[in-house]
């Protein structure tokens, strides 16, 4: 007997409810770095509750970059800063 | 730049309990999640009391999210499109954990999923360190164990045992040597195995009712990522294309059984397969496997335990580029009577073999006895006691 007839089969369409769940928490507002350890901090001493954050570049607030970036640009400086002043 | 010593735990006047954080990468599918979410859900059922904070490069957290887990999703370091941002990023995750401030961290896998130095640069001295690994091979664990990583580590979690089914990889001096190194734990497999209530609910679920031989096809829960597989290899590609030829000459021969194909959640696999139930993703993998007469799958860590647990019938599409040598752990279970191994990419072979072994009940019998010789326990809750009781000695 084949199994063309069953019901419960299919010509390979997708019968799972479960899909994927890409860039999960994609559509939050965008986050300051303060802000995402504001998140963190009050996940880690709450008694209660639970804390999504994606932290995927689309999802950061620019200034959370452009700090970064300037404390990289400020310690390049420095190091050659040190660099230069080494007999 | 602001101070972020503004932003203290002291100004929350909240008592401190025990925090962790699980720092997992990205692999071929989801294993490395499903196994950190595997050994969180133990140390939670241990220590409900725990703050457990997941920190993923995924793309898919499913696992964590069904579990009912905390997480920072970030992405993978490397991909990311310029260097500042990939600074950020890195400096981002360090500011997470050291505001976090975990008690135990444990970071799962070969690499440093931070960046080359973070775990001994990032996380808090005063933190309880853990390297979670699987027994890859000697050459691989001993530049582990010679790196600044293995130093800064408290503890290592190996989640197999010494004298299980995988092939040795080791030589007897360096056998030694790891099993008298004080930091390493061997705890058994860190994986799942599905209760009785879960595999009522997939029957339920899928129409599976017992009236015909169920054939399961899967690399795993999570699949396949196009786009990384090892040594650009395209044995994920491969496996799904063997699966799909077997469903449609299932289909055509007539054969009186029910074929279910689980992709991974990174679909779309670009494949038709002939008269089957298709599923992207259930958390419930393992019941699925428990449920079904014989189970052909690519063996990954986690599938590999949890169809063993399941003391399923099994046929091995090992993939030939990988870190565990898949090919000679399908070798080696052969060799137990627990499994038969067919080479990667030799569609008509996987046929006659699943046409062969379906019909024969005494050798699905057989089988089954193998797998139950040789499966050893689930090791989550000897892993999560270890480190429970190792992160919180002072």
């Amino acid at each position: 007997m084949s199994n063309q007839d069953d019901p419960k089969t299919s010509s390979g369409e997708d019968t799972s409810e479960e899909q994927g769940t890409e860039t999960a928490g994609s559509s939050q507002a965008l986050l300051t770095r303060r802000e995402i350890l504001k998140q963190i901090l009050q996940y880690a001493t709450a008694s209660a509750g639970a804390l999504a954050l994606n932290i995927f570049p689309e999802n950061l607030h620019p200034s959370t970059i452009t700090e970064y970036r300037a404390a990289e640009i400020h310690a390049e400086e420095s190091q050659q800063r040190g660099r230069r002043r080494k007999p | 730049m602001e101070d972020l010593a503004l932003i203290t735990r002291e100004q929350t006047n909240s008592p401190k309990s025990l925090r962790l954080i699980l720092h997992f990468g990205n692999g071929i599918g989801i294993g490395h999640q499903v196994r950190c979410v595997n050994l969180a859900t133990s140390i939670r059922s241990l220590f409900p009391a725990t703050r457990i904070l997941f920190i993923g490069h995924t793309k898919n957290v499913r696992p964590i999210v069904d579990a009912g887990f905390s997480y920072v999703q970030a992405p993978v370091l490397w991909n990311l499109p310029e260097s500042a941002t990939r600074f950020a990023n890195r400096q981002l995750l360090a500011d997470i954990i050291r505001t976090f401030d975990p008690d135990i961290y444990v970071q799962d896998g070969e690499s440093d999923y931070g960046g080359e130095g973070f775990f001994e640069l990032a996380v808090p001295l005063s933190t309880y360190k853990v390297l979670l690994l699987v027994r890859y091979s000697e050459d691989t664990m001993r530049r582990i164990m010679n790196s600044q990583r293995f130093r800064a580590t408290d503890l290592v979690v190996i989640a197999q045992t010494l004298d299980d089914f995988y092939p040795s990889l080791y030589s007897q001096s360096f056998l030694q040597e790891m099993a008298h190194n004080p930091k390493i734990f061997f705890s058994g497999p860190i994986t799942r195995a599905a209760t009785d209530q879960q595999i009522s609910a997939v029957r339920a679920k899928y129409g599976l009712d017992g009236s015909k031989p169920i054939i399961l096809f899967t690399a795993g829960a999570g699949g396949q990522h196009s786009h990384c597989d090892h040594a650009g290899s395209h044995d994920g590609e491969e496996f799904f294309a063997m699966a799909s030829h077997a469903c449609e000459t299932i289909a055509r021969s007539g054969l009186n059984v029910r074929t279910i194909v689980v992709t991974g959640p990174y679909g779309p696999i670009a494949r038709r397969f002939a008269n089957a139930t298709v599923i992207t993703y259930d958390p419930l993998l393992p019941a699925i496997i428990a449920s079904s007469s014989l189970i052909v799958f690519r063996p990954g860590y986690n599938v590999l335990h949890e169809a063993l647990l399941a003391k399923c019938p099994a046929i091995i599409v090992p993939s030939v580029a990988t870190p565990e040598n898949q090919l000679r752990v399908a070798e080696n279970l052969a060799l137990t009577g627990a499994a038969r191994v067919v080479p990667m990419g030799d569609a008509e072979a996987l046929f006659s073999e699943i046409l062969r072994v379906i019909q024969n009940d005494t050798e699905l019998s057989e089988m089954k006895a193998a797998a139950d010789r040789i499966c050893v326990p689930n090791g989550s809750h000897n892993a999560a006691l270890h480190i429970l009781t190792m992160g919180q000695t002072p």
